[in-house]
């Protein structure tokens, strides 16, 4: 062995727990060889080992009232050449003293100190790489920053001009600044941004607290602070911006650009100081910034991204006169009135204001200066650069968020063209801007029954959504308001119903789940179809039954899911709401070969409706009817018939959704190979006609778990819990698949959230995760204590599974409780003999090897080497598909090593045939 | 206070970002914590660093069942560093005074009040332990974790998703290790 190759710490590690001296000298002499360095080396690492039990051992130091107060920077401290005088301000990023600067010369500054959490020496790299260009700003209403630096405890400061002022917003509103005045303010805003600009600063956080506004001679001054601060500081945003002081911190979102909340971006130009620009210019006018600092507030990090980037914030003379009580109070602090300021706001102001606010930085100005000559333009009464958006634009993005629509969007271009284009900006009178909005609305309702009259009802809500924007304007008439609000509604109802139709499809298995996925349904059902304004239970079957068919858009949706009902309550005893639930369909729905099925449910004859399900009109019935034909095989106890109806549906409506996810799943369902893959087959074509279908795409994934396609399985488990969180069986599938894969602690994780979901309550994921919480490859995943609780729970749920039993025992075991082991493991093969013994049944010769364990820890080897022997003879008489199981070979390894078996199977020969 | 329930379960759900924002917060609650405690205490009262730190948990956590250790590990490791910082700031103010540092005026909270026993030397211990990181970034957050959080063996094992006989042995190594770069800081100095 070459010495050298082990390094110290295992040296070090070995032989500390060598006790005798002579013993541990000769371990390292032994393993230092002629090392000399490294034998020193490591017995001084030994000597200081001994010397220092107490090292350390108790943890951290106290300290006491001298330490704790005086950790921050206060008044009197020295900080470099700075002698901090007063607090002058604190805010989310840090605290500000003014300051004494004592060499090389005395004069008084600002001294900004940030708070702790940053890497200070980027923080000071950051500010050096731009200290030259920050040198070169020379500007009245441009406080400098001078310099930048660490303190003793290590946090980064700043040193700034010292300017005593107060943010522009709060001043103006303390001087009741008129409208006009306030424009004067700003526009030296603009002027000093520009300078930055040329001189190739951004600023990144231009924002009211930034601006502070100083009078000399009576004269308000604005001078902007903190240029190259946000730079250094280099904070974007993320949740660490929002969760510091929200209104005064660094970035707040509710100046930043739409740039700047791209969250990935780092692609900020002079543009975003624009629109910060614009946003303070709101607010100077407003009062309030374009959106909601309460929304941003409340809102979750990717929201308040989304709504900088995506959202369209109101005009500020629409935001006056959506301020509440407010806006008396703004327009005082204006001199005027709120109508009054509105009116002045309206037109030019709003223009200005929207244009240097525009989600597109090309359609901002693209200098400060530009932005600055406009406002003074207004003041002069000169016309404006800026414009109302213009229809095209609006129309271009409108066609941009619906590419399915274009072909259609074109002729709504001619329309526009027609009544916008020809008049001019004169499309600024009422009656202009209804038709356009008129237009977009009815062009999305024609989208909306197209799609409705296929089936599609999913992409049909998704275009209807695209409504709601158009909506909120206001501005649309109100019967085509009404119209859409139906559409959404309908198609709301549509979608609940389907999501439920899907859940109870998936409960036509073999199991002791069906009853109650099948009462669930029931439930969601009643409610879904309450909450329309049906509620079936309490109206009278004909008033129900108009109701239904007063939605002329949807019943070809709703029809079935009532059909899914029926077959759903019939599951049940109530017999008497069935029933009623057939009545009012008989009543909506006349075609006659439904009515026969429904008859026949109702009468539980099954003869004529075996009867239905090969007739040879079958290839003449609707897709609809096929599915509830198949459904009704199955509430019957045919599943062969209903994959005979299914199959021959499908040949017919290849591309219905329902008859390929139902065929799906039940091939799927039987587990052999052949029927697997073709169930993929099927399975992938209701995935491509319906994209959001979770509950497809999660019995794709069970599709392809059940080929060992772990990989692929995987993907789609993860797809259907994007689209549907509540999954639990996708995380239950999931959890499968890591643990296969040997990706145990993921595996874990997914269990404990399939577990969490609840939803169906039955004992497989229990026991899943009560499994390899005490069996898994990795120790350091293990625990036993919550395996035995998972286990406990499982064999509360189904005291007759045998595997829960197998779970109970290992979690048992792995708590050192060998007899309650011993007791789980017997009841698990007792009840594994008794039972159907299906392949979902674990091999019984984990049960053995364990119990062979169990006796041994109790000292009884006799009994453990007879258990271990019957867990192998187990083995030899299965098929090799039986064996081959992680877990069982990890056992018998386990069990082996503990019974000391591995020398006798190296040295004797394998017993040909144990009788 | 719920942010830090927020930013732990961002990290869980695999925001790398996350984690650096639970210092500046955890490192505020203790800073405003021990202050306010301080204030209560009668003179001569001392606070345990590491009890700080499992109040400000319970405090900004709560003791809700099903915590994820996973979490806990976070929350812990930043609450350490933090804690860790503290200590060295309020090392590193004490010794300026003594050098002479403190010329402002003192007030009547300032003035320690008992002498205080000997105990490891924050500063040294803090330098040495920068050398560590540097080395084995594992084994100085196992000293952070059980030295400024006061975890146990088991729970900074866990914490490191290391098991705890690995974590016996970082604990042996870095703690000698420690020792003899503290020493050999005496020496040269």
């Amino acid at each position: 062995m070459e010495p050298r190759s082990i390094s110290e710490e295992s040296i070090f590690g070995i032989a500390r727990k060598i006790d005798s001296p002579d013993a541990r000298d000769a371990y390292l002499a032994q393993v230092c060889g002629n090392d000399q360095a490294l034998r020193e080396r490591v017995a001084s690492l030994l000597s200081a080992h001994a010397d220092a039990a107490s090292f350390l051992e108790s943890p951290a130091p106290e300290f006491d009232a001298t330490s704790a107060q005086s950790i921050a920077e206060k008044p009197g401290t020295a900080i470099g050449p700075y002698k901090l005088l007063e607090q002058i301000g604190e805010g989310g990023m840090g605290v500000v003293y003014m300051a004494d600067q004592q060499t090389p010369v005395r004069r008084r500054v600002a001294l900004k100190i940030i708070k702790p959490g940053m890497d200070t020496r980027q923080v000071i790299a950051r500010f050096e790489a731009e200290r030259q260009a920050l040198a070169l700003m020379d500007h009245s209403n441009i406080a400098r920053v001078l310099d930048a630096g660490a303190t003793d405890s290590g946090r980064p400061y700043f040193v700034m001009e010292l300017v005593r002022g107060v943010p522009i917003t709060e001043y103006c509103d303390k001087n009741n600044l008129p409208v006009h005045e306030r424009l004067e303010l700003f526009v030296q805003v603009c002027q000093a941004v520009q300078h930055a600009h040329q001189k190739g600063i951004i600023h990144r956080d231009i924002k009211p607290s930034n601006v502070l506004v100083t009078a000399v001679d009576g004269r308000p001054i604005p001078k902007v602070i903190d240029f190259g601060v946000a730079k250094a500081i280099n904070q974007q945003l993320t949740e660490k911006t929002l969760f510091t002081n929200f209104a005064q911190m660094l970035g707040t979102p509710l100046y930043m650009s739409p740039e700047q909340a791209e969250m990935a971006s780092v692609d900020v130009d002079t543009r975003s100081d624009i629109y910060s620009l614009g946003v303070l210019l709101y607010e100077l006018l407003t009062g309030t910034t374009p959106f909601d600092q309460k929304r941003l507030r409340e809102a979750a990090l990717d929201e308040i991204s989304r709504i900088i980037r995506e959202e369209e914030p109101p005009k500020p003379s629409t935001r006056i006169s959506t301020l509440a009580n407010e806006r008396t109070v703004t327009a005082a602090h204006r001199k005027t009135d709120p109508y009054r300021l509105s009116q002045l706001l309206r037109g030019e102001l709003d223009w200005i204001v929207m244009k240097s606010i525009d989600k597109d930085r090309t359609r901002r100005y693209q200098t400060a200066s530009g932005m600055a000559r406009d406002v003074e333009r207004y003041l002069h009464n000169e016309p404006v650069e800026a414009c109302p958006p213009s229809s095209h634009y609006r129309l271009r993005k409108f066609v941009q968020r619906n590419k399915a629509a274009v072909a259609v969007a074109a002729l709504v271009l001619i329309l526009l063209t027609m009544l916008g284009g020809g008049a001019g900006w004169a499309a600024r009178d009422r009656s202009a801007r209804q038709g356009k909005v008129s237009g977009q609305l009815e062009l999305i309702l024609d989208e909306v029954a197209r799609l409705e009259q296929v089936g599609k009802w999913s992409e049909a809500l998704v275009s209807a959504r695209r409504a709601e924007p158009v909506l909120a304007t206001g501005e649309a008439p109100a019967d085509i308001q009404q119209h859409v609000q139906q559409a959404l509604a309908d198609l709301e109802l549509v979608g609940r119903l389907e999501e439920i139709r899907a859940q109870s499809g998936t409960s036509w298995s073999d199991t002791d789940q069906r009853q109650e996925l099948a009462v669930s349904a029931d439930r969601d059902y009643a409610a879904a179809f309450r909450e329309a304004g049906v509620d079936v239970d309490r109206l009278s079957v004909k008033e129900s039954a108009e109701r239904i068919n007063a939605r002329s858009q949807i019943t070809a949706a709703v029809l079935p899911a009532l059909d899914d009902w029926v077959a759903v309550r019939s599951v049940g005893d109530n017999e008497a709401a069935t029933r009623r639930l057939i009545e009012i369909l008989q009543v909506a729905d006349s075609d006659p070969w439904r009515q026969q099925m429904r008859a026949a449910l109702i009468h539980k004859d099954w003869p004529a409706l075996e009867n239905l399900a090969k007739s040879p009109d079958l290839d003449r019935q609707e897709a609809a009817t096929l599915s509830f034909l198949s459904a009704a095989c199955r509430v019957n106890g045919k599943p062969l018939l209903e994959v005979a109806v299914l199959r021959r549906a499908q040949q017919k409506y290849p591309a219905d959704y329902w008859i390929n996810h139902r065929l799906g799943v039940n091939l799927i369902w039987q587990q052999a190979p052949d029927d697997v893959r073709e169930g993929i087959g099927f399975m992938r074509a209701a995935v491509a006609l319906r994209p959001q279908g979770g509950h497809s795409i999660m019995n794709l994934g069970n599709g392809y778990a059940a080929l060992g396609k772990y990989d692929q399985a995987i993907a789609c488990f993860r797809k259907a819990i994007e689209l549907n969180p509540d999954s639990a069986n996708s995380y239950f599938g999931l959890g499968i698949s890591l643990e296969e894969k040997g990706l145990n602690e993921e595996a874990i994780s997914a269990y404990e959230q399939a577990i969490k979901k609840r939803k169906p309550d039955d004992s497989s994921k229990h026991e899943a995760l009560a499994m390899i919480l005490s069996n898994c490859p990795e120790p350091r995943l293990r625990n036993p204590h919550r395996a035995a609780e998972m286990a406990s729970k499982a064999v509360e749920i189904e005291p007759q599974a045998s595997n829960n039993w197998t779970a109970l025992g290992m979690a048992r075991y792995r708590l050192g409780q060998w007899q309650e082991a011993r007791m789980a493991f017997d009841k698990s093969l007792q009840l594994g003999a008794d039972s159907w013994g299906g392949s979902l049944r674990r091999p019984d010769a984990i049960d053995w090897f364990f119990l062979a364990m169990s006796y041994w820890q109790l000292g009884q080897q006799d009994q453990a080497r007879q258990c271990y022997d019957r867990g192998v003879q187990w083995m030899n008489g299965s098929k090799p598909w039986q064996t081959d199981d992680e877990d069982l070979r990890r056992c018998q390894t386990e069990a082996e090593e503990l019974l000391e078996i591995i020398d006798e199977k190296l040295t004797t020969e394998p017993p040909i045939e144990v009788k | 206070m719920h942010e830090v329930t927020q930013i732990l379960s961002a990290i869980e759900h695999g925001d790398p970002s996350a984690a650096e924002q639970l210092l500046p917060l955890v490192y505020d609650a203790l800073r405003r914590l021990a202050a306010q405690k301080l204030v209560q205490e009668s003179p001569g009262q001392t606070l345990q660093a590491t009890a700080l730190v499992h109040e400000v948990y319970l405090r900004l956590v709560g003791s809700e069942k099903g915590q994820h250790w996973d979490s806990r590990g976070h929350f812990f490791a930043a609450a350490a560093e933090a804690m860790r910082r503290i200590l060295v700031e309020s090392a590193r103010h004490k010794q300026t005074q003594k050098l002479g540092g403190g010329w402002h005026r003192l007030e009547l909270a300032d003035v320690e009040p008992i002498a205080q026993k000997p105990t490891t030397d924050v500063l040294a211990l803090n330098e040495a332990l920068g050398k560590l990181e540097a080395k084995d970034p594992r084994k100085a957050n196992l000293i952070k974790l059980r030295y400024f959080a006061g975890l146990t063996i088991e729970e900074a094992a866990h914490a490191l998703g290391v098991s705890t006989s690995t974590a016996d042995n970082d604990w042996a190594y870095a703690k000698s290790w420690l020792r003899l770069e503290m020493e050999r800081q005496v020496h040269r100095d």
